[in-house]
């Protein structure tokens, strides 16, 4: 193999955003024809660096040589000049566009007097499908094709782009396994013609299956770099994970009780979750596993109505509850912080001290609706202090904080309602590690006031370490259950992919 | 730490120095420059003239800012406010003056709930609230057929005409109106829940806010403001005809705007939109004063809105 010739070395990048580093002195090489799997937990600064190698951010420091040449990379159309095509997880074609027009985007082919050579063009393009053995119907606007079929033409036109390296991030999150396949098949022709992939994936076997060479990224360094036919799975997340976890996760005060808090019975949404029944009990963190699309979200959007269409039973202390609409859920005592908290969780252009109360405005209005601004400060400064939330003022808009600080105004809001039931969708994501922590004992400590806790979450430490109990989805079902102390991270995923 | 912001003038900091305070120091500045132009204007009977102006724009700009904040826009205030003149007009020579105000002001309401409910649907609300502006337009030539109307009972007067001390009768409802709106937007669950719907809709669906109540509840003050604006402007013509109002949403939009309220929804004030409006009162009296026709006026006019956007723009990248 021509797997010698390095074509994309990164030296000593490092990037810093306010109040975190997400890169330091990050070095990686990858080789003419290889595929490169790029792995790391969420915030371990993949995409950053990708999206440093892309032009979408600019380094503070480090040099990028690609075949040797250094390049200098400051917007996306210098990085596609300069030979690197990236794929994100949101397709970017034009949907009304056939693949031809989509193709040539932005540089089409014309005839003295711009008149568009469409025949020239479909022939370049369907010489270039034939060579890599792709068919696709050239005549309809991409919108109508198959997912599958839009992502295989996003990464062809990477290659048409002639993109020497190809950035995938999460290629196969919306694919179904005979895709998968189609898009493995494609990986393996792009590298025969001496194209190198670096591949993101947060499923191992799939790491195993198509790539040569390993890279870990964690906290934003290098941990790791390993030839995947010598090492196995157990070796991979234990460099992904590998800090300690005694002091990272939180003491548990209390032992959950026996008295159930919440149950549901055959919650459906009529899409992505079916018939699922489960108990949480008061005192307990009851952590929810599986992978991406698997339902975990949606039975959550479904217990609180976040779905309007719905159904299932909801039982909050033994007591079937009637819940229409998310205020009655809330009325009804859960509280559900989403996975998204710039677009579902927080009203950005409000100061702290509004978003806090917005859930409960009975908390500072009187009986007629009118607020009471002081009771109103003093209870976003309580939650201030509670909380450790760092903000010069509780009247700054809560757009300006920092993520793990804008999430604690999400558990504060929250707190402020009279909660029984409390749902963490993904309460970690893109914050700092020093957040984390924070943000688990907030959740410890709700537990231990005698509520029943739910977390969701996709990263398996952040369940090892925080629940008590762990149910696995899959395919909108729940297919495991596991205490938290019998419990690893293969015998959950093991449940997830149903091995 | 006050000194080194002032020294550095970075484009941030006038960014925020402007988004706080910009507003208020263009109207002083404006007062400065048209007392300088126009001595006549810093008269106290021609600031009173001013004020009775812009009071009819000042009052269907109270309903736009809830709108505006809200995230959506009301382009039917004007026709609804010619229509409810007309309906007040006909009604009062058959059942007398309250009636037909009380009947007036519901029919604005009755809009508002309907562009409300509409939006609430899902229709983006430059449409619905532009058919609904044609609806109302083509009943007011219906109701009237195509005639002006006059009013019929002298004490109406009174509303348009009358002063309460020196101070006409249509400043002292605006500035009413401007108080209960400021408490309303500022201290009340409902008001809040304005602006929480217009900076996020889902997440204030998700904290158990009724979005639909929330809707129908600005439009239907948009659409009582202007109702209550064609009382206003009726009782000063002593007539109305289905021309009446025609285009009135451009400067309510434009004093909305220029007092700082995010075309994004989730911010604004009920007093930054005064100081708009009387910044568009301010500029074309000064025209007026300096004898600029009319139609320059007009261009004038359209450039200072183009601006005020382009300001809340550039403040929000």
């Amino acid at each position: 193999m021509e797997n010698t010739i390095p074509v994309l070395e990164i030296k000593n990048v490092s990037k810093s955003f306010p109040g975190v580093k997400a890169l330091q002195n990050v070095s990686l090489t990858a080789y003419k024809g290889e595929c490169l799997a790029l792995i790391g937990e969420n915030g371990a600064g993949k995409s950053t660096l990708m999206k440093i190698l892309s032009g979408a951010y600019s380094m503070d420091e480090g040099e990028i040589y690609i075949e040797g040449k250094k390049v200098n990379i400051h917007n996306p159309a210098e990085g596609q000049k300069a030979g690197v095509g990236v794929i994100y997880q949101e397709l970017s074609l034009v949907r009304q566009f056939t693949a031809v027009e989509n193709l040539f985007l932005g540089r089409w082919e014309t005839a003295p007097g711009g008149v568009v050579k469409w025949k020239e063009m479909k022939k370049q393009v369907e010489d270039f499908y034939k060579s890599l053995g792709l068919h696709f119907n050239l005549n309809v606007p991409v919108g109508r094709l198959s997912v599958a079929q839009c992502q295989l033409i996003e990464i062809t036109r990477a290659v048409f782009m002639n993109s020497k390296i190809i950035v995938m991030d999460e290629p196969t999150s919306s694919l179904t396994n005979t895709e998968v396949e189609i898009l493995f098949d494609l990986m393996k022709r792009l590298q025969s013609q001496g194209i190198t992939i670096i591949f993101i994936s947060h499923k191992l076997e799939e790491l195993f299956r198509a790539c040569e060479r390993v890279y870990v990224m964690k906290d934003g360094c290098n941990a790791g770099e390993f030839q995947l036919r010598d090492i196995n799975k157990d070796t991979l997340v234990r460099a992904m994970v590998g800090r300690e976890l005694k002091n990272y996760y939180p003491r548990k005060t209390n032992t959950p009780s026996d008295k159930v808090v919440l149950e549901v019975k055959d919650v459906d949404d009529g899409k992505m979750v079916h018939g699922v029944s489960f108990q949480v009990h008061a005192g307990e963190i009851l952590g929810f596993s599986g992978l991406v699309g698997a339902g975990r979200t949606e039975t959550m959007r479904a217990i609180f109505k976040a779905e309007p269409k719905a159904k299932g039973h909801v039982y909050i202390d033994g007591q079937e509850v009637s819940i229409k609409s998310p205020a009655d859920a809330i009325r009804h005592g859960i509280a559900f912080a989403t996975e998204d908290r710039r677009y579902e969780g927080l009203v950005l252009p409000l100061s702290v001290a509004h978003n806090i109360s917005m859930a409960n405005f009975d908390s500072i209005c009187n009986k007629a609706g009118f607020i009471n601004l002081r009771k109103e400060r003093a209870l976003a400064e309580k939650y201030k202090d509670n909380f450790n939330i760092r903000t010069p003022d509780v009247n700054k808009k809560v757009g300006e904080l920092s993520g793990g600080n804008q999430q604690k105004v999400v558990v504060a809001k929250w707190m402020n309602t009279n909660v029984r039931v409390f749902i963490f969708d993904e309460p970690t994501r893109g914050i700092d590690v020093g957040a984390k922590a924070e943000i688990y004992q907030l959740m410890v400590d709700i537990a231990a006031q005698g509520n029943a806790v739910i977390m969701v979450s996709s990263e398996l430490p952040e369940v090892l370490g925080v629940s008590d109990r762990i149910l696995i989805m899959r395919e909108g079902k729940i297919t495991g259950e596991l205490l938290a102390h019998e419990a690893d991270e293969e015998s959950i995923i093991s449940f997830a992919i149903g091995g | 730490m006050e000194k080194s912001k002032k020294i550095h003038l970075g484009s941030e900091n006038i960014k925020q120095l402007y988004s706080e305070y910009g507003i208020v120091m263009v109207l002083i500045l404006l007062i400065i420059v048209a007392t300088a132009l126009n001595p006549i204007f810093i008269s106290g009977s021609n600031i009173m003239n001013v004020l009775r102006q812009v009071s009819i724009n000042g009052i269907l700009s109270i309903g736009m800012t809830f709108v505006i904040i809200s995230g959506c826009i009301d382009l039917s205030v004007g026709n609804v406010l010619g229509c409810t003149g007309l309906i007040v007009m006909i009604l009062m020579e058959r059942f007398g003056m309250v009636p037909a105000i009380l009947a007036g002001l519901a029919f604005g309401m009755l809009v508002g709930v309907v562009n409300g409910w509409g939006v609430h649907q899902g229709l983006p609300a430059f449409i619905m609230t532009l058919a609904s502006q044609q609806m109302v337009k083509g009943l007011g030539y219906v109701i009237s057929n195509g005639q002006p109307f006059s009013a019929t009972d002298e004490a109406y007067k009174l509303i348009g005409q009358g002063f309460m001390w020196i101070i006409p009768m249509p400043v002292v409802v605006f500035a009413v109106l401007v108080i209960i709106a400021w408490f309303v937007l500022t201290r009340t669950r409902i008001g809040r829940s304005v602006y929480a719907v217009g900076g996020n809709q889902e997440a204030s669906r998700l904290s158990g806010i009724n979005i639909r109540k929330i809707r129908i509840f600005a439009y239907m003050v948009s659409g009582l403001m202007s109702a209550v604006a064609a009382v206003v402007l009726t009782s000063r013509l002593y007539s109305c005809d289905p021309l009446t109002g025609d285009n009135y949403q451009s400067d309510a939009i434009a004093a909305t705007v220029i007092g700082g309220c995010s075309m994004a929804g989730g911010e604004g004030s009920v007093l930054k939109t005064v100081v708009g409006v009387l910044i568009i009162g301010i500029i074309s009296n000064i025209l007026n004063l300096l004898q600029v026709s009319s139609y320059l006026q007009m261009i004038a006019k359209g450039f200072i809105i183009f601006l005020a956007v382009f300001i809340d723009v550039w403040k929000n990248k």
